[in-house]
């Protein structure tokens, strides 16, 4: 997912790569993905309580069907549960799936092509009424007929579901998905097997909402979900209350809520966010940005402050097609030119500098030792990137590169230009709106030469990130893979891969890895890091900080005698 | 009167049409910004943009597209190409934090800036205007983000004296934590327009307190008090009164963008920066014809206030 758009992109190409995989399963996934709180030296906590976070800006959507952000799934991943979701733990047990709504993991027949779930007994809504099993296909139809950023997950995937979205009739049927009200069983028929459907399944737009839900987007009155907690007050875009669901079924590895209500208000002057947490006015705030506010929260409440790498990888985008990047000289020059270092202070630390395609935390990663361009930690080989780049005669060539006029976008992109610069090419900067970035430089028309882009996993799988340098995928308009990177090698392995069980395919999917870099099809610095603050209200090392879900509110507890 | 009335709000009429007409032009112009496909969504099928295109009217001349956006705003019906929510509803739903900022703040301005001014001309020359002339240049010269961020950090965050930021509504925490909330925001504001407003009374009490007719009040023994207050200040409030009516105005529908942002007020303001940042044009559009309501408004109270200042101007 791009951090920087908030809404993702992409994603038809994401089931480009989704489909014609075989196999099943696909519950294995991750290695180290996160490494703070829930689990070791668990503090004496009270149950209840009111908790107040704060967040920068006011989620997306709180309706299931629609949240495609960070804070938007934070909120309603503990209030709408899917039938399959993640094990509630830190590192890479946490990015593997367990039911949820469901009793068990699915079934998996018909060479990989046919799911078949089975819903626990006696689920109820927050509002009291009984989970039917046909409350599946009316949550994915909405999803669809509300035009979520989720609906390419679906359409194309669920036998029907296209047929459903062109015939535009909200209730019409999705004949791919059947449902026994008798049994409790959801039998879901794929276009074609895909190893990565029960990841699908897992995200929160499959969590499901009772039958009757409007087809209209719910954000001021959210539907009825089965989660810990249930959205009870949303006041304008400025503040939403999560209560208690005491209707929440009994799920193995899903623990009820400790708190009983979490005041949730728009802040968004960064300081004060920050500043709010410190002296416990708010408990917790949600992806603090670096600054003044946060080191001195650092300095001053180490016991509070922890930092997560999130599985994302941010890279330079070099285009294959247009000079002078088309030479494989040129873009090792600009390997070599850049200084990890440099670019880790425009994050403000908050950038764990790597050279590998994969994140840290995703199955398929092996750090690629030594990196062929040099150890992120030292400075850059100039004299050879100036020698590569004299090789190739390129000397002079005029470079663009882009970037957009978001915070880190823009510095990146200035930062890069004066690197190429320092090894001799002529390159400037290109700064343009952030809402139009990646639709510009991913129309071809454009032939953006280089820029700035990252990519935030949806789901814990490599194929989330390989898709952006895989050949089928360049489009001429809304590409994500911007550098056109199109190596034949890759291309085969990718598609060898996808039908395999992760586990067996982990070292294919390193090496994949391993050629991106060693052949500069993309310049990776690292993955970004997300500080974890709270007040010292809250039990700091309960909290869960989850590989894939991020902060687990179901966690979150006040200290005995807190108020 | 009535015909001075109905004479102003046609005038309104028709500079808020050419201030939507030309809004609307800007934004419909930028590059990068087809609308249909900003409302279909980024994975939208080319029926869906079609369909999209139908609906508001997209595929048709610009001045019917024109026509259907200003039916969307005034019936309430105006969404958001990013949030896709009712544009009128968050700006109804920011205008009490607007208002309360801009009310409050236009206030003391108006207060401290008259006095300071006034304080400033009678004592033309003296250490304490002098005192007075550089603290009003002080205030003029500091940005407002900067005195906010400073005043937030020492007098909010640091002394404890203020909260730092945010807004209480009275229906919520009651008058005292509304007020509270609103004394820092009220006097950055204020800040900048009192040094403007004292020092352009001062100048104008300047020029006046020489005129013909207030030596003529005073050779015909009218006492100082009265000549100051019934002659020379009077005269002299016909520029702050222009002043006020359009600094108030702007204000009003949202113009104290930086203001809102730095104590973090969440009012109309804030949001247009929001939409600006998002080339979001239907909250753009209504938030421009909000604040081109109130400057006009203002400017036609400002009209009937300067013929009761100065009985020379005729209303008719």
């Amino acid at each position: 997912m791009r951090s920087t758009l908030r809404t993702l992109m992409g994603l038809i190409a994401v089931l480009v790569l989704a489909l014609g995989v075989a196999g099943c399963g696909g519950d294995d996934g991750g290695d180290e993905g996160g490494a703070t709180g829930g689990g070791e030296d668990q503090a004496a906590v009270q149950e209840g309580g009111t908790a107040t976070f704060n967040y920068a800006s006011f989620p997306d959507y709180l309706d299931p069907a629609m949240s495609y952000t960070v804070a938007g799934w934070q909120a309603l991943i503990p209030t709408y549960t899917p039938l399959l979701t993640y094990r509630r733990e830190a590192g890479a047990a946490g990015a593997q799936l367990m039911p949820g709504l469901a009793e068990a993991m699915p079934e998996v027949t018909n060479g990989g092509k046919t799911y078949t779930f089975k819903l626990r007994e006696g689920l109820k809504y927050s509002d009291g009424t009984a989970v039917k099993a046909s409350d599946f296909e009316h949550t994915i139809k909405r999803v669809i007929t509300l035009e979520s950023g989720g609906a390419p997950f679906y359409v194309g995937a669920i036998e029907g579901a296209e047929a459903y979205q062109k015939a535009g009739k909200a209730k019409g049927d999705i004949t791919g998905i059947e449902a026994d009200e008798a049994t409790r069983e959801i039998t879901v028929n794929l276009t074609e097997a895909s190893g990565q459907f029960p990841f699908i399944v897992s995200m929160d737009f499959g969590g499901l909402v009772p039958g009757d839900t409007p087809f209209e987007i719910l954000t001021k009155k959210p539907p009825p979900g089965v989660g810990q907690f249930k959205i009870t007050k949303v006041e304008g875009n400025r503040a939403f209350t999560l209560e208690k669901n005491e209707n929440f079924p009994e799920i193995p590895g899903l623990p009820p809520a400790k708190l009983d209500k979490i005041q949730i208000n728009v802040v968004k002057n960064a300081e004060r966010q920050v500043r709010d947490v410190l002296t416990n006015e708010a408990d917790y705030l949600d992806d603090p940005s670096a600054g003044d506010a946060l080191q001195e929260f650092q300095q001053q409440a180490t016991d509070r402050y922890k930092e997560q790498t999130t599985n994302s990888t941010y890279y330079y985008f070099l285009n294959h097609r247009t000079p002078p990047f088309d030479d494989e000289k040129v873009r090792q020059a600009v390997a070599y030119a850049v200084d990890e270092r440099a670019v880790v202070r425009i994050y403000g630390g908050l950038m764990e500098p790597g050279c590998n395609f994969l994140p840290p935390g995703m199955e398929g990663h092996q750090k690629v030792d030594p990196c062929p361009w040099g150890d992120p930690g030292q400075p850059p080989d100039l004299e050879k990137a100036k020698s590569l780049i004299k090789e190739a005669g390129a000397e002079g060539e005029k470079v663009l590169v882009w970037g957009n006029d978001e915070d880190d976008s823009r510095q990146n992109a200035e930062y890069l230009a004066s690197a190429m610069k320092g090894i001799g090419l002529d390159a400037r900067p290109k700064i343009i709106e952030g809402s139009v970035f990646f639709t510009t430089v991913g129309n071809q028309r454009t032939k953006a030469q280089a820029g700035f882009t990252n990519w935030f996993q949806d789901f814990p799988h490599p194929g989330n990130f390989l898709f952006l340098v895989a050949g089928d995928t360049i489009q001429p308009t809304n590409n994500q893979n911007f550098g056109n990177v199109d190596d034949p090698e890759i291309n085969t392995a990718i598609k060898e891969l996808n039908p395999k069980e992760l586990s067996e395919a982990s070292d294919g999917y390193a090496e994949i890895d391993r050629k991106l870099v060693e052949r500069a099809h993309v310049v990776p610095y690292g993955s970004k890091k997300i500080p974890l603050i709270t007040s010292e209200r809250i039990a700091f090392e309960n909290v869960l900080f989850h590989p894939v879900l991020q902060a687990d509110y179901t966690t979150f507890a006040l200290k005995e005698g807190e108020q | 009167m009535a015909r001075f009335i109905v004479r102003r709000l046609i005038g309104m009429a028709i500079v808020m049409l050419v201030v939507s007409f030309l809004t609307f032009l800007i934004f419909f112009k930028i590059p990068g910004g087809d609308p249909a496909d900003r409302l279909a969504g980024k994975y939208a099928t080319p029926g869906q943009v079609a369909a999209v295109e139908r609906e508001w009217g997209f595929d048709k001349p610009f001045w019917i597209q024109y026509g259907n956006m200003m039916e969307k705003t005034f019936t309430g019906d105006l969404i958001s190409y990013t949030r896709q929510d009712k544009v009128v509803e968050r700006i109804i739903d920011g205008a009490p934090r607007t208002f309360s900022l801009a009310i409050g703040a236009a206030l003391i301005w108006l207060v401290l800036g008259v006095a300071l001014g006034l304080f400033s001309a009678l004592r033309a020359g003296a250490l304490s205007d002098r005192f007075l002339t550089v603290l009003a240049l002080i205030g003029i010269s500091m940005p407002v983000f900067w005195l906010g961020a400073l005043a937030n950090y020492y007098l909010g965050y640091k002394a404890g004296l203020f909260p730092d930021g945010g807004y209480v509504p009275i229906s919520e925490g009651g008058l005292w934590e509304w007020f509270k909330h609103m004394i820092l925001p009220w006097s950055v504001l204020a800040t900048l327009f009192v040094g403007v407003y004292s020092r352009v009374l001062r100048n104008q009490v300047l020029d006046t307190i020489n005129d013909d007719y207030v030596r003529t009040a005073r050779a015909k023994g009218i006492s100082e008090r009265r000549v100051m207050g019934r002659h020379v200040l009077r005269n002299s409030m016909i520029p702050i009164v222009t002043l006020w009516g359009l600094d108030f105005g702007y204000v009003l529908g949202g113009g104290a963008i930086l203001t809102e942002t730095v104590f973090d007020l969440q009012g109309v303001g804030d949001y247009f920066a929001e939409s600006i940042g998002a080339l979001d044009v239907p909250p753009v559009m209504a938030v421009v014809l909000f604040g081109a309501f109130f400057i006009v408004l203002l400017n036609g109270i400002v009209d009937i206030v300067y013929a009761a200042l100065d009985p020379r101007i005729r209303l008719s």
